[in-house]
């Protein structure tokens, strides 16, 4: 490989396709954030309301949630003190981050405070300890934004809240050391340092304890337990008191991003929940100067939302505001499709760009992987129609031989010919006659729109298989779809697609598309790598991998053995709202799947029953990133296999030796049976 | 510092010369080795050691895969065994997810029952087991004299499949969160053969890092090698910006000391250290020394699911001296002792 190849391989610039690390560093952060585009898409996230920003992993949410944070925001604002679009018309705010794990909050309940200091267990008062960690915690958050704001750094920032220079005065110290919600605690505090100086001792105190140092908690600090949210609602206050530069000082709300809220069960066994009920108080509170945004994997908010020592809720619309980046990105309208593309073209030019520090137009992007078309990928499996009569497999002689010299099926691309097999199967196996199936051939009935898009793709991987080729996976449009709206799943799809032309020596920019070959291989491993990471990484991730291959080897041998191609659909599952919500089984399958879409693994979308009930139904698919591992269909057509919770719960729990039987939909004459767990057909 | 070591039948005899009565603290467990140090070392010079104490560590219900049942077939095999000599006390028992309360009073108990001198098996304890344990232990005055004992496996080495599986999210070892406000821009490594939830612990502990250091075990060994530079390809997945060749340093799987100085010149260019300690028991002893030197913190995958061959057969026990005449070893001059 010569140099500049071997270079290329090292400066690939999507090799960082967990994005967390930039994260971290704002001007990185600043050049590698699509904020036109997702930002764009979640504007509730930038206004004075608690948010809770549900999606699945590698969606997005952190990102988002990042550009809150005052250091970060600081980078987007201009000379002029404004912010760009979308953001210019966002009101200004003050925005500090907690992330739950990182500063251990799920020490709390795991050594009981009250049993110490007053030689009984109670839970009420060690999840008032656990809120007034929070609060100082918190609190030290602000300190040092101010300390930050009033700083050279904070120059723009301040123009754009309209803050006075030099707002941090002993006046506002004193202020903020007074406050009622401290009980005295802060009183010998003079200054900025003082004040972060006393609350790290005070957070030092409960760390120390926590960690077995210290018998006990410091008199100080017991004696001055503060209130949930109190003090935040105070300092906010404050906030807007600060002097003004000019004119009347609009709202200065405090945004506080929570992050890592659903680790806690986790983390905790006894009391993550209680911990929760810890944060669920703040929000319920709906306190009109401090709003919190919660980032939380799909199925991971709304497990506990219950208050602290009470029974009353968190209540959607009222106390938050869900925002579904997975439904803004995963939508099948058109609108959402053009949402991702453009996203994943403006990452994948800004990588490129910043991190390669390659000169590529962002519309070039897509001619990195080129198109694809349905019939050329045929042709890399048959390029000799001598080998046509395999494709026609399983017929009556008669009918391959009317078709292959009659019919002159030769001159036809391998698919359609494929296709044609499949059609023919199909009437066969409804006990239409040969003779009545040669009249119909002139008709080309296989092209009707949907019966030829909803087999399109299965036909492809039965090409494949029959070729003993494995399949292709190529174009820009192919990799958006197995994307599936996620936009770390792109990210390492692109990386493995790079790494692997890079390897065989080949300019992943130079004019022609990199070879479909390679991209297959790329593809391939990308899928692979999610598909383990998930295994070895993840809580519960280990049975869904088992459960995962058990599924996805079935799904292949289901549809891509059937030569007829009759369900097409039945790459995917659907369950029943009824079913689920109303027994255990259905709760605990739902749980199981309900984790599997937050972390990428199955995909869900809600449908309508075509059982003529009129019943609410939900429908899971393997997230398409994972097709290539198990060589099945990523597109979505037609209706998925209609299965019951007792047959879920047995493939999830159970052996999952038991075939996955689809349960017939009861014909309009009613005569259809339903098959029995356990049977085949 | 100065961390002596050596075969156990070496160094008790060294320190038995003192006069000493050790008290003995192991866990009885699925693997053989659990009774290693017992029946060599113990079980044959019974009247030379203290009270001898095992604890079981109960699985978790619902992990995956679930070996519960094998797992304690083959661990009341052992008990029963262990049982038989009549001078073990086999009654204790914990959670493996048990709380910081709960260790404690497990603590509190030990403090309360075991000698001056005391010997902590740590082959078959879990690590928020041991490690926790060995703080209280090394860091109460009560306890003039401690040594640990570690036996490796047998010939048969280590099961080939995954060791272990299903790990919780990545936490602080109990007693072992050093202080979240500090600032820690090295994360250092002790590789084993699982990446076991290694990656989430890095994106975890993301901010302010500027470096990964990964510590793996000699001597190279083809299958046990493999296994490791698996898990550090696992773990760069993605993540290429923090690993730099020169950052990965070769140790001795028995070495505890020298894990212990290698962490001190990491240190020395480093602004605060996290420490992972996923590879051998005795890398995870020199961490946790380091940790109790300078107040760093552990962290940890804790898996749900142990392979009931994790270890097959009896290697031979090594001793190590963390703790002598009320000196902790990394108050120990190296020229001393």
């Amino acid at each position: 490989m010569s140099q500049s190849k071997r270079d290329d391989r090292v400066r690939n610039p999507f090799h960082d396709w967990l994005t967390s690390e930039m994260i971290e560093e704002p001007k990185l952060y600043r050049k590698m954030f699509s904020q036109q585009i997702l930002v764009g898409e979640t504007l509730e996230v930038f206004q004075p309301i608690n948010v809770v920003l549900l999606g699945a992993q590698g969606m997005g949410k952190s990102m988002v949630l990042n550009l809150l944070r005052y250091s970060v925001l600081t980078e987007w604002i201009g000379q002029n003190g404004r912010l760009p679009h979308p953001l210019k018309n966002v009101q200004p705010f003050v925005g500090i981050s907690i992330n739950l794990s990182r500063v251990n909050f799920q020490a709390f309940g795991r050594r009981s405070v009250s049993r110490v200091m007053t030689g009984r267990d109670d839970s009420m008062l060690d999840a008032v300890c656990a809120g007034d960690f929070v609060n100082h915690y918190l609190t030290r958050e602000l300190l040092r934004a101010l300390a930050f704001l009033n700083g050279e750094a904070g120059e723009r920032f301040r123009l754009w809240a309209n803050i006075a220079d030099g707002f941090v005065t002993e006046g506002v110290v004193r202020s903020i050391a007074t406050l009622p919600s401290w009980f005295g605690y802060y009183e010998s505090c003079a200054t900025l340092v003082d004040l972060t100086t006393r609350v790290e001792e005070r957070l030092g105190a409960w760390f120390r304890f926590q960690n077995t140092n210290i018998e006990r908690i410091p008199e100080d600090v017991w004696s001055t337990k503060t209130n949930p949210g109190a003090p935040l609602h105070e300092l906010a206050n404050l906030l807007r008191a600060l002097p003004v530069r000019k004119g009347q000082r609009r709202e200065l709300p405090l945004f506080v991003v929570v992050d890592q809220y659903e680790e806690l069960p986790a983390l905790n066994q006894r009391y993550g929940t209680e911990l929760q009920r810890v944060i669920n108080s703040m929000i319920k509170a709906r306190d009109p100067v401090v709003f919190f945004k919660i980032g939380a994997r799909t199925y991971d908010w709304g497990r506990e939302i219950r208050v602290s020592g009470a029974q009353s809720r968190v209540e959607v619309r009222r106390d938050y505001v869900p925002v579904n980046l997975s439904e803004v990105l995963m939508r099948r309208e058109h609108f959402s499709i053009k949402l991702f593309e453009d996203l994943a073209k403006d990452v994948a030019h800004r990588r490129l760009k910043e991190k390669g520090h390659y000169r590529v137009k962002r519309d070039s992007v897509p001619a990195i992987f080129g198109n694809w078309e349905e019939v050329e990928e045929a042709l890399r499996y048959f390029k000799d129609s001598e080998r046509y009569p395999e494709l026609l497999r399983l017929l009556p002689r008669r009918l391959r031989r009317a078709l292959l010299d009659e019919y002159e099926v030769k001159s036809k691309d391998p698919l359609e010919v494929r296709l044609i097999g499949a059609w023919c199967l199909q009437r066969i196996k409804r006990g239409e006659r040969v003779s009545s199936i040669l009249q119909r051939l002139p008709d080309e009935p296989w092209k009707s729109k949907w019966w030829w898009k909803e087999r399109v793709a299965i036909g492809l991987l039965q090409l494949a298989s029959i070729a003993n080729q494995r399949p292709y996976y190529y174009g820009w449009k192919s990799l958006l779809e197995l994307s599936g709206g996620n936009i770390a799943i792109f990210l390492l799809i692109c990386s493995e697609v790079w790494d692997e032309a890079t390897k065989r020596g080949f300019d992943p920019l130079a004019k022609a598309a990199i070879k479909p070959l390679l991209q297959s291989e790329g593809v391939r491993g990308a899928s692979e790598i999610w598909r383990t990471r998930d295994r070895e990484d993840k809580l519960g991730g280990r049975r869904r991998y088992e459960v995962v291959s058990r599924f996805g080897a079935f799904i292949h041998e289901y549809l891509v053995r059937d030569w007829a191609i009759s369900n097409p659909g039945h790459s995917g599952f659907s369950l029943s709202d009824s079913e689920l919500f109303g027994s255990a089984k259905g709760q605990e399958v739902l749980e199981f799947l309900g984790n599997a879409v937050s972390w990428s693994i199955l995909e869900e979308r809600r449908h309508k029953s075509k059982q003529g009930d009129g019943s609410t139904r939900r429908k899971w698919y393997l997230h398409a990133i994972l097709s290539p591992s198990f060589v099945i269909p990523h597109t979505r057509v037609k209706e998925p296999l209609y299965v019951s919770v007792e047959q879920m719960h047995e493939w999830i729990f159970g052996s999952g030796g038991t075939p996955l039987v689809p349960r017939r939909r009861p014909s309009r004459s009613g005569n259809q049976l339903t098959l029995p767990l356990g049977e085949t057909k | 510092m100065r961390l002596p070591s050596g075969s156990a039948e070496t160094l008790l005899r060294e320190v038995q010369k003192e006069g000493l009565t050790f008290s003995y603290l192991g866990c009885v467990s699925f693997e053989d080795r659990c009774r290693g140090f017992l029946e060599r070392h113990l079980l044959p010079e019974r009247s030379a050691f203290g009270p001898a104490k095992m604890i079981t560590v109960r699985e978790v219900d619902d992990a995956f895969p679930d070996y519960r049942a094998t797992l304690r077939r083959k661990r009341a095999q052992h008990s029963k065994a262990i049982l038989r000599s009549g001078s073990i006390e086999c009654d204790l028992s914990i959670d493996l997810l048990a709380s910081e309360d709960e260790l404690l009073d497990l603590a509190d108990h030990l403090k309360a029952t075991l000698g001056a001198s005391v010997i902590v098996d740590i082959s078959c304890f879990p690590r928020r087991v041991f490690c926790f344990l060995l703080k209280q232990i090394l860091l109460d005055s009560r306890f003039e004299n401690v040594l640990v004992a570690y036996t490796g496996a047998g010939p048969q080495g280590y099961a080939s499949g995954h060791l272990a599986e299903d790990p919780l999210p990545c936490d602080y070892l109990p007693g072992f969160a050093g202080n979240p406000l500090a600032t820690a821009d090295t994360i250092a490594l002790a590789c084993g053969f699982e990446s076991l939830g290694l990656g989430s612990f890095i994106d975890l502990s993301r901010e302010g890092v500027r470096h990964i250091r990964i510590a793996m075990a000699f001597p190279p060994n083809g299958s046990n090698t493999r296994r490791q530079w698996n898990t550090v390809r696992q773990l760069v997945q993605g993540r290429s910006m923090l690993l730099d060749g020169s950052d990965i340093v070769a140790l001795g799987a028995w070495d505890a000391e020298e894990m212990y100085i290698t962490l001190v010149r990491w240190a020395s260019d480093s602004d605060g250290v996290a420490l992972a300690p996923f590879g051998t028991k005795p890398h995870s002893l020199g961490m946790l020394l380091f940790a109790l030197a300078v107040d760093a913190p552990m962290y940890y995958c804790q898996p749900r699911s142990y392979n009931p061959d994790y270890t097959r057969g009896t290697g031979e026990s090594r001793l190590y001296l963390p703790k002598w005449q009320g000196v902790v070893c990394w108050e120990r001059p190296r020229a001393a002792l």
